[in-house]
This record gives C-alpha cells, structure tokens and sequence, in this order.
C-alpha cells in the first residue's frame, strides 16, 4: 500500500487484537503503532518520554483514538493535541464504544475529524474499519507535517 | 260745633268763607270811610254858608244896627227866609239883645255865647245845626252881631243816601267775591276731590285705579307722585301674594273665631281642599279631631301671650288631617297680627311626613347598621383625630378585655398596644388622617393580660364637607392564624432543609444514574465485541476443524451477543428518555409519521404496507422525543404487520372528549376534555390478547417470543415514558390476529 502509518490508542487487548485483525482483514498493511494509554499515545505523538527519540516528523496518517483509558483519557488526550501546534492538525478518528450523546458532541468540539462506533457485530466492525482505512490512508491527503520547518 | 264744621268741613268751605269775609270786611271798611269824608265834606260846605250868610247878613245890617231901626232889621231877618235850610236868623246889639229873630218870640232876649271878639266865629258845627256869628262892623266898630244857624236836614238825607249806597256796593261786592271765591275753590278743589276719590277707590279694593293726568301744578305733580306710590305699592302686594300663593308650605290665616280666611295653594296641596271648599270653615276641619279643642285652647292662649309668633308644640308633635281624613305629621308656627282690633292669626305649616318616613327609615338602618357592628366577630373602632377611642364594639371590648367602653377610654388606645408597634401605629393614623386607607399588624396586650395578635384595616371617615373626621378600624385576632404562620414557616425550613438534602441525594444518584449508564453502554458492551469478534474469528481461522454443529454453537453465541448489544442500547436509549431535558414546541406529528414510515419503507422496500396519515396533526411537545414515540409505535405496526398480506397501518387522532362528558374506553381508561385529542397508531398486524395489556408498556415485557417477532421488550416502556414526561397518558386496544390501535395523549 504505502508507509503512512497508523496509531492505535486502545487499552483493551481485546479490542487491539480485534482491530488490528479487521485491518488485515481489510488487507491494511501499512504498520500500526499501539499505545495503551493516554499519556503514552501523548508521548509518541509530542516524541517525549519513552518515544523521545522517536523522528517527530513520521507522524501517524491517521490516529484511531478510545476514549476510555487509563491516566489520561481520549478527550483529554484530543484537547492537548489540538492545543499543540505540531498535532493541531493531526487526522484523529475516535474509535468507541460509547455512543453518549455528550461523548459525541465534545468529541467533535474537540476537533475530532470523524467519530466511529464500535458495533457488537464483528462484521459490521470489519466494514467499519475498511471504510476507515480506505477513507484516511487511501483517499485523504494528509495536512502537511508541521514540524516541516 | 256744628257751626265750625260747616265752616270748616271742608276745604272748598273753608276757601269761600275766607274769601267771602275778607270781601265783607274790606268793603264795609271802605264804604264807612267815604261815608265819613262825604259828611265831613257836607259840614264844611254847610259851614262855609253859614259864615257866609252871617257875614252877608252883618254887612247888610250895620247900618241898620247903628240905626237901631227894628223893623228894618226884622226885615233883613225875614228876608233871610229864602234859604230853605235856614234853622234861624238873628241880629244882636252888641251886647247880645235879640233885635231881630226869625221868631218874633226870641226878640228882646240875651244870647250869652257871644265870642269875645268881634269876628266870624263858627259857634257850632255838628250834623244837626251849622251856627256861625258876624260882627257887623261900621266904620270899624262893632255895632252888632248877625247869626245864622243852618239846618242839616238835607245834609242827612244826602249822607243817608250815600249810607245807603255803600251798603249796597258792600253787599255786591261781598255777593260777587263769594261767587269768584266759590267758582275758584271749585276749580282749585276739584283736582284734590279726584285724587281723593281714587284713593277711595283703591282703598275700597281696586288696585288698579289710577288718578288721570291734572296737569302741570301742584295737584297734577301730587297725583303722579300718588300714582307711583299705588304701583310701587300694588307690585309688592302682588308679589307678596304670589310668595304666599305658590309657598310650598301651607299658610293658612284664620280669624279670632278659627275661621279660615286665608288658604294658599300649597295648603291645598298639603290638605287637598280647595281654598273655595274651606275659606270660611273652622280650622277644626284640618286637625285630628282628638286634638282640635286642644288646638283652639293654645290658640287662645297665644293671642293672650306678648309673643307675635311663636313655633306651635313640636314636642308632642303637630298632625294635620287631610280631605280624605288621613293624618299626617307637620310642623308649624303661628304668628298673630291685630287688624281693627280683631286678632288674625296666620299658620305656616309644612307637611313633613316624607321627613319623618326617611328620619324613620334612617334611624331604622342605623339600627340595623348598630346591631350589625356589635354583633360582628371583628372589632370595629372609630378613633378621633388625637387618638381618643370614640366606639367601639363588643368584639373590640373583648379583644381588649374591658368590661365596657367607657373602661376602654379610661386611657389611651395607645395603651393597650405593645410598645415596639407604637411607631408603625402612629404613622397609619396619620396616614388615614391624610386620607389614605391602611393595614397593620401588631399585637396587644389585654387588661387581664392576654397577648393578642391583631390585624387592622384602618380606613378615613369622613364628613359631608369630605373632610376627614375620623378613623374607622376594622380589626380582627390574628394570633391564631400567626401560629399557623408560624408553624408553617417552621415546616416549610423543615421542608426546605429536607428537599436541600433530598436534591442533593437526588444529584447523587443522578450522577451515579449517568456513571452506571455511561459505563453499561462502554464498559458492558466491549466483552461482547470481544466474545462476538473472537466468536467470529474462530469461525474464520477453524473452519475446517469444526464440524456443523460447531459452527452452529459458535453462530449462537454470536446472535446473543449482537441481542445483547441491543438491549444495552435500548437500555442506554431508555435511560436517556428519562434524563433528557425537555423543549417544548409545536410539533407537526402526521409530517413526523410521515418521515418515519418513510424511512422504514426504504428498509424493506419490497413490502406493501397501506399507510394513510392524517394530516395537520400539530402538538405541543419536545419534537426529538416525540420522534421516539413514532419510531417505536409505527416500527411495532411495521413489525407486525410483516406476516400481513395487505398491511394497513394508520396513524391518526380521536377528537377532544366532549365537554364535561368523560369517556370511558374499552380498556377502562377514563378521558376527559382537559386531556386533549388522543392520538393513535392503528395496524391490522398480528395483534396482541387484552388479558396481558397492563404488561405491554413494561420494560423487557414481550408478548410474542424472538422467533416470531424480534425485539427487546423495550420500546413501549420508552414510549410510556416520553408520554408521561409530556403529562398524557398511553394505552393500547388489541385482540389476537385482529391488529392493535395505540393511543396516546399529550
């Protein structure tokens, strides 16, 4: 395919399995980076902490963001992103399974470019993710690197 | 007496006889005058001739004397004859002896009365005889005397004569004068009899005689200035009569005898004679006959009292009686007059029974108002202007705890009020003095030492002028209802304290509510992923060492899951219906069924369901949860109606309950007009049995199993909620295999 990369910040080990096996499913092969937590997807993405050596200027095409998890959580998570100017404009699809009204609503505010329901039924999730990845690492032209300067 | 009268009678009398004596008076005078001068005048003329005579005769005789010759001288004497008036003739020596006389007889004797000297001298001069003597002279002596006496016989006749013409001319003239003075009295007088003859006339009763222009003098000027005398005085006796005609009240005039004489018209208004039926009657004809001799009694008494007039008896009262015998109240007074030495007493009466009915009725109502007052429940109090208690009622006695009013005057009103209100009192007072109306509560304490709340309403009264008199209070105890007062305000910080803390443990558990729904619906749901996910890929990876009945286990678990998901959902979606805040607008429902009918016929747009809608169904409602109420009514109809050949599902409204007419339906279910239409989704599906109605609208209750219909028993539970939040009410009509027809109101 092509070596946009994508992150998963997912703190279930279910949910990262399952995801994952809906990419390939999907035949997504580009490398998927997972934390599993806030503060470390933090880290990796402002290249600090344990990813301090990471090229800051490999960011992820897309971000697949729970809300639920541990230290911080995916909000919080979005809010320092977009109040960064290196990550204000970093592609972040929150990936859940709440369907909270509120969730929603502030998801977007926050800046987030789509908001993805994780459905019970592991086929409809399959469809779900190949959309996904077809949209963001296919179809969508990624803003230019921030950190180009 | 009678003399003078006749004399003095009358003034014409009086100008004649004035008249005609002055004449008398004057001509008298004047004839006896020229009477007079004629004899002086005859005597001196008579006088003269005498001398003359004597002188003639003296002359003639001197010789004759010297010569002594006697018979020569009584021929001169005899020849003196000639004189027919000649009394005598004489001729003397010188010392007196008669030589010759007219009568022999005389001759020799003396005359003594000789003059001493020898010249002519008159001897006498009187109306009977002219006597005058000569010296004859010879040579210049004396030598003798001649005298003559002359007669006055025809002197007397003339005088008489002229005597006589005198009293003539006098008695003309007086004749003459008497006639002037009569024709010009007349003429004088005849001005004053007309005068005096209108007088009369007006005097005898006709006003309206007028004395006739006089003319220009005294008289004329008299009668004008008399002429407007009777005007001025007939205008103000007419209108004096007209004041006494058209008084309203009755005057009534009556002689010493009581008999009326005069009866004005409010007298005939008053007693309903008229002045033609009664003047002349007794005045006993107008009075009751029980105190008619009572009233002739004072009458008489009056007309001996020194009072002209005087009010009649008000103490007992004063009744009159009218033409047709009724009695009625009046009050009078009566004054006397003494004409030509008759009393006339005039009675100035007013009837005054409308007076009396209204004084009555007055006094009636006051008594009515009085009992009233002192039997109402609440004090009632009139306060002066100082703040002195005026009146007060037994129930405002009661309040203060004295015995009686006059108790509750002892001190100030004040008094009895506790001091820290005192101010808050003073300043209603003097607002409602201003004119203002107030209220006020404060408390008091009693004389036996009751503490009371009170609560008055101050009120200005006032005077016919509406000046503020005084101060009318209306109060009434209050300490009971300050209790309650009291009591509720302690509940109500009971209350309040309570409904803080319940709040709060609301909040709480509404927050707990929102963690638990919040972490079902992230948290419950994300095994099942995981179970239906790794379900599926086993299914994927181990195709081949499963056999059927595997893959149909593994297929199982991944149906209940997925049902699981659903019921998490819907769960979460009831939840939510609860929680969500309410925005009420008006909501266009057949436009709202529309669109979902819509969108499930795109679902299956193989089926052929009949769905007429109602148009302009409008409500008011929160548009959002509404859509839920539709969704899960129509998607049911839609849902059982899918074994349905012709499907018909109908969405419409019952008109409003009529009014004051409840309705009862089928299920018991009571409606009246305050609920509004009732609307309804109707569909021919596979029905439901009534016997299990009251468990349609629980949550997981579900009368037909998975496998005939699918479900999770949760949307009419839903749709019950949102009705309820909207304060109407749902309810459902069904048979089996005969449809069902939900209602609801909102």
């Amino acid at each position: 395919m092509n070596d946009k990369t994508i992150l998963l910040v997912e703190d279930n080990p279910d949910d990262e399995a399952l995801t994952l096996r809906a990419l390939k499913k999907n035949n997504i092969l580009n490398e998927v980076t997972v934390v599993r937590d806030g503060a470390e997807a933090l880290d990796y993405l402002f290249c600090q902490g344990a990813h301090a050596g990471r090229d800051a200027s490999r960011q992820p095409a897309v971000t697949l963001l729970d809300l639920k998890l541990p230290k911080v959580d995916g909000l919080e998570v979005l809010k320092r992103l977009r109040a960064d100017e290196r990550t204000r404009l970093l592609p972040v699809v929150i990936l859940t399974s709440s369907k909270e009204e509120q969730d929603l609503v502030n998801g977007y505010r926050l800046g987030a470019n789509s908001y993805i329901r994780k459905p019970v039924d592991f086929t409809k999730f399959i469809e779900a993710v190949r959309q996904l990845g077809l949209y963001w690492l296919m179809v969508n032209e990624p803003p230019p690197q921030s950190d180009n300067r | 007496m009678r003399l003078r009268e006749f004399f003095f009678g009358s003034l014409r009398r009086q100008l004649i006889f004035s008249v005609a004596a002055v004449h008398a008076v004057m001509m008298s005078l004047f004839i006896w005058d020229l009477t007079e001068r004629q004899q002086d005048l005859l005597l001196d003329r008579q006088a003269e001739q005498a001398q003359a005579l004597a002188q003639t005769l003296a002359t003639s005789a001197a010789g004759w004397l010297a010569a002594r010759d006697i018979s020569g001288l009584q021929e001169l004497v005899e020849a003196q004859r000639r004189y027919p008036q000649l009394a005598f003739a004489m001729l003397l020596d010188r010392e007196g002896r008669v030589l010759a006389h007219t009568e022999h007889a005389r001759q020799g004797q003396y005359v003594r009365d000789l003059p001493r000297e020898a010249k002519l001298t008159l001897l006498a001069r009187d109306p009977t005889l002219v006597d005058a003597i000569a010296p004859a002279m010879l040579a210049g002596h004396a030598v003798g005397w001649a005298r003559v006496g002359i007669g006055q016989q025809e002197a007397r006749e003339k005088l008489d004569a002229i005597t006589r013409n005198g009293v003539f001319y006098a008695l003309a003239a007086i004749v003459i004068g008497s006639i002037l003075a009569l024709l010009m009295g007349n003429r004088m007088t005849r001005k004053l009899y007309a005068l005096r003859r209108v007088s009369e006339t007006v005097r005898a009763g006709h006003q309206e005689v007028r004395v006739p222009d006089l003319g220009g003098d005294e008289v004329g000027q008299l009668a004008r200035d008399f002429n407007v005398m009777l005007d001025a005085q007939s205008s103000s006796e007419k209108s004096l009569t007209n004041i006494i005609a058209l008084a309203a009240d009755a005057i009534i005039s009556v002689d010493e005898d009581q008999r009326i004489l005069i009866f004005n018209q409010g007298a005939e208004r008053i007693f309903g004679y008229t002045a033609a039926e009664i003047l002349g009657q007794p005045l006993d004809k107008l009075l009751p006959a029980r105190v008619a001799a009572v009233h002739r009694e004072h009458v008489r008494r009056f007309a001996a009292e020194p009072d002209a007039a005087r009010e009649m008896n008000r103490r007992m009262g004063i009744h009159g009686r009218r033409k047709d015998g009724t009695e009625f109240p009046a009050e009078a007074s009566i004054s006397k007059v003494k004409q030509n030495g008759n009393f006339q007493f005039t009675v100035f009466l007013r009837d005054i029974s409308e007076r009396k009915k209204a004084e009555d009725a007055l006094r009636e109502s006051e008594q009515r108002l009085r009992i009233i007052i002192e039997t109402e429940p609440e004090c009632v109090k009139v306060v002066s202007p100082r703040g002195n208690l005026l009146e007060m009622n037994a129930a405002g006695l009661a309040m203060l705890e004295v015995e009686s009013l006059g108790e509750a005057q002892h001190g100030l009103l004040m008094d009895f009020i506790l001091p820290e209100y005192h101010d808050a009192f003073r300043a209603l007072h003097s607002r409602v003095m201003q004119g203002e109306s107030g209220t006020l509560e404060f408390e008091v304490l009693g004389l036996r030492g009751t503490r009371r709340w009170l609560e008055t309403h101050a009120a200005p009264m006032r005077d016919a002028a509406n000046k503020v008199v005084s101060l009318l209070g209306i109060t009434r105890d209050i300490t009971e209802r300050k209790r309650a007062e009291e009591e509720i305000r302690q509940l109500n910080v009971n209350l309040e304290r309570h409904v803080l803390e319940r709040t709060a443990e609301l909040a709480a558990a509404n927050q707990e509510l929102e963690a638990f729904s919040y972490s079902v619906s992230h948290d419950l749901r994300a095994p099942l992923r995981s179970i239906d996910g790794f379900s599926q890929a086993v299914l994927e990876d181990y195709a081949d060492r499963l056999d059927d009945q595997g893959r149909e286990h593994l297929n199982r678990v991944r149906a209940a899951t997925q049902h699981m998901g659903h019921l998490i959902d819907d769960l979460i979606k009831l939840a939510r219906v609860t929680r969500a805040e309410m925005h009420r607008e008006s909501v266009d429902l057949s436009a709202l069924a529309g669109d979902v009918l819509a969108e499930l016929r795109k679902r299956e747009p193989d089926r052929r369901v009949e769905h007429p809608i109602e148009p302009n169904l409008v409500a008011e409602g929160d548009a959002r949860l509404l859509r839920v109420v539709l969704d899960n009514l129509l998607g049911n109809a839609w849902k059982f109606t899918g074994k349905q050949a012709h499907a018909r599902i109908e969405f419409g409204a019952l008109p409003q309950a009529s009014p004051g007419m409840d309705e009862v339906d089928r299920v018991g279910n009571r409606r009246s007009e305050t609920d509004g239409p009732a609307y309804f989704v109707r569909d021919n599906g596979a029905g439901f049995d009534m016997t299990y109605a009251g468990k349609l609208f629980g949550a997981f209750q579900r009368l037909h199993t998975a496998h005939e219909f699918p479900g999770t028993g949760v949307g009419l539970a839903t749709v019950q909620r949102i009705v309820h939040r909207h304060g109407g009410r749902v309810w459902a009509e069904g048979a089996v295999g005969k449809g069902a027809t939900f209602y609801f109101t909102l």
